[in-house]
């Protein structure tokens, strides 16, 4: 909670500066919202970091720990590339911000192929 | 005529497999029990076996042994569905997280999507798979059951007089054997691979706008349109089994005993007081015989199906968990449907043998 109440104030404080900041100096009010974010975004996944831990040694357990993972990376890639990809729109960078989500998308595909090639041949044991 | 009856009967007494002996013992059904079976028999039946024909460790058999053996199978299920069950809620728990960020995410939110329905499909098919190849093994081990016991069964059979019933009942029940088997492994479990395989693909295509729910469900009509049909062809096979092998040997009785595995043939009304006790011996050995294959198959059934219950209540809670976090459901409860499937299958040869046997125990006479 007390985390939480430190990334609200911290969102708080660099949307004021920037907003303070944008009528006189653009460029540093964007680089004091970059930095704020970015700031949440390691604050949360630090706190994150515990929960993702116990996930995987629920995980272990069952033979099963690799889709797990799995999900965790995409969610992990997920978060990264909507927060930069924000980031970028809110600069006016829209194109950047395309290019950094096409990157996600094809991330996450590729964290999926291994699994997906495994279904695969899975299926393919079953029905030879 | 009756001259012509018994030359017929000498020779399929002795074309048929018989490897009863004239001392009584049965163990060749004990013996030929597959490997691990003996640890599923109560502590002290094999002693017991080598006592009085195997009558009293039969009566090892009772409720009671099947009681906590039941326990101790449900048990075994229940902690082996437990870590898929916390598993699989987990990863449906971040498919919800993945959803809920993805429907703010856009593009890279459905990506997000993508990803949960492909590790959910993986965590699935990973539990599913190595369930159906257990559910064939255990079918091979009833078939085995039945290959090992039949020779036996039609041996005391023809011991006790009744020719054409012990020769008409192997030849169903062999008919039986081969029918289960064949389309067990030639069209059911095939179905079943194939109702896997769209499913999985299914889950995988979600949200590209492939729908293949239709093919799924195409092929679980296919499944239930053959189980019947096997079922139906088993049930009349069994019915001209039982009307066949009563009707036959009224005739032959008259005038035929025989005692085999002794090679001895023991003709009309001159039967020594040794061969009316080893006949009462083979009545005892049809009782502990029966007893010792139909427990032989629930032992090798039970646990497997247990199994596949404990999978099943696992899968549908867990489909149950996806619909209140609104991750759809629907590829969990499609793999529990195959579950249904594997259980179809199991319990349906099972049941066909149990009958089978006990049809082929019921027309034995009692001496």
């Amino acid at each position: 909670m007390t985390v939480l109440l430190k990334v609200c104030g911290c969102a708080l404080v660099g949307a004021l500066c920037a907003m303070t900041l944008k009528s006189n100096a653009k460029t540093v009010a964007a680089a004091v919202a970059v930095f704020s974010s970015l700031l949440i975004l390691g604050a949360v996944i630090a706190r994150f970091s515990g929960a993702v831990e116990t996930v995987t040694e629920i995980m272990k357990e069952s033979n099963v720990s690799d889709y797990g993972k799995v999900m965790i990376k995409a969610l992990g890639v997920g978060i990264v590339v909507n927060t930069v990809g924000s980031i970028c729109r809110d600069m006016g960078e829209s194109s950047i911000s395309s290019v950094v989500e096409l990157a996600g998308k094809i991330e996450i595909v590729l964290i999926c192929l291994p699994i997906i090639s495994e279904t695969l041949s899975l299926i393919k044991e079953l029905l030879i | 005529m009756k001259a012509a009856a018994f030359f017929c009967a000498i020779i399929l007494l002795f074309s048929l497999p018989t490897s009863v002996h004239a001392d009584g013992e049965i163990r060749d059904i004990y013996e030929g029990l597959p490997n691990g079976m003996d640890g599923l028999l109560p502590e002290d039946f094999e002693d017991e076996m080598e006592k009085d024909d195997g009558v009293d460790a039969v009566k090892l058999l009772d409720v009671s042994f099947f009681t906590s053996f039941l326990g101790k199978s449900l048990s075994i299920a229940l902690s082996d569905a437990a870590p898929m069950l916390l598993t699989l809620s987990v990863t449906v728990l971040i498919c919800a997280l993945l959803s809920s960020l993805g429907k703010e995410g856009g593009s890279v939110g459905r990506a997000m999507g993508f990803a949960s329905s492909v590790s959910l499909c993986g965590s699935c098919i990973s539990i599913i798979k190595p369930l159906s190849e257990q559910c064939l093994s255990t079918l091979d081990v009833i078939s085995g059951i039945i290959k090992t016991s039949l020779p036996v069964m039609t041996a005391i059979s023809l011991s006790m007089g009744q020719v054409n019933a012990s020769t008409t009942n192997a030849a169903f029940l062999n008919a039986v054997l081969v029918l289960t088997e064949e389309t067990g492994r030639q069209v059911l479990s095939p179905i079943i691979a194939v109702s896997i395989a769209f499913t999985a693909v299914s889950a995988l295509s979600r949200g590209t706008g492939i729908n293949l729910s239709h093919m799924v469900a195409s092929v679980k009509k296919a499944f239930i349109f053959f189980i019947t049909l096997l079922s139906t062809v088993l049930c009349f096979t069994m019915a001209f089994q039982t009307v066949i092998a009563k009707s036959s040997d009224t005739i032959l009785l008259r005038s035929i005993k025989f005692a085999s595995g002794s090679s001895i043939p023991i003709v009309g009304a001159a039967l020594s007081e040794a061969a009316g006790a080893y006949l009462s011996g083979l009545s005892l050995i049809k009782g502990s015989a029966g007893a010792l294959i139909a427990a032989a198959i629930a032992l090798a059934t039970v646990p497997m199906l247990l199994k596949l219950f404990a999978v099943k209540l696992c899968l549908t809670f867990v489909a149950f968990i996806s619909d209140i976090l609104g991750v759809n459901g629907a590829v969990v409860r499609d793999f529990a449907s195959v579950c249904d499937m594997l259980i179809a299958m199991l319990v349906m040869s099972s049941l066909i043998f149990v009958i089978s046997m006990g049809l082929f125990a019921s027309v034995l006479p009692n001496i």
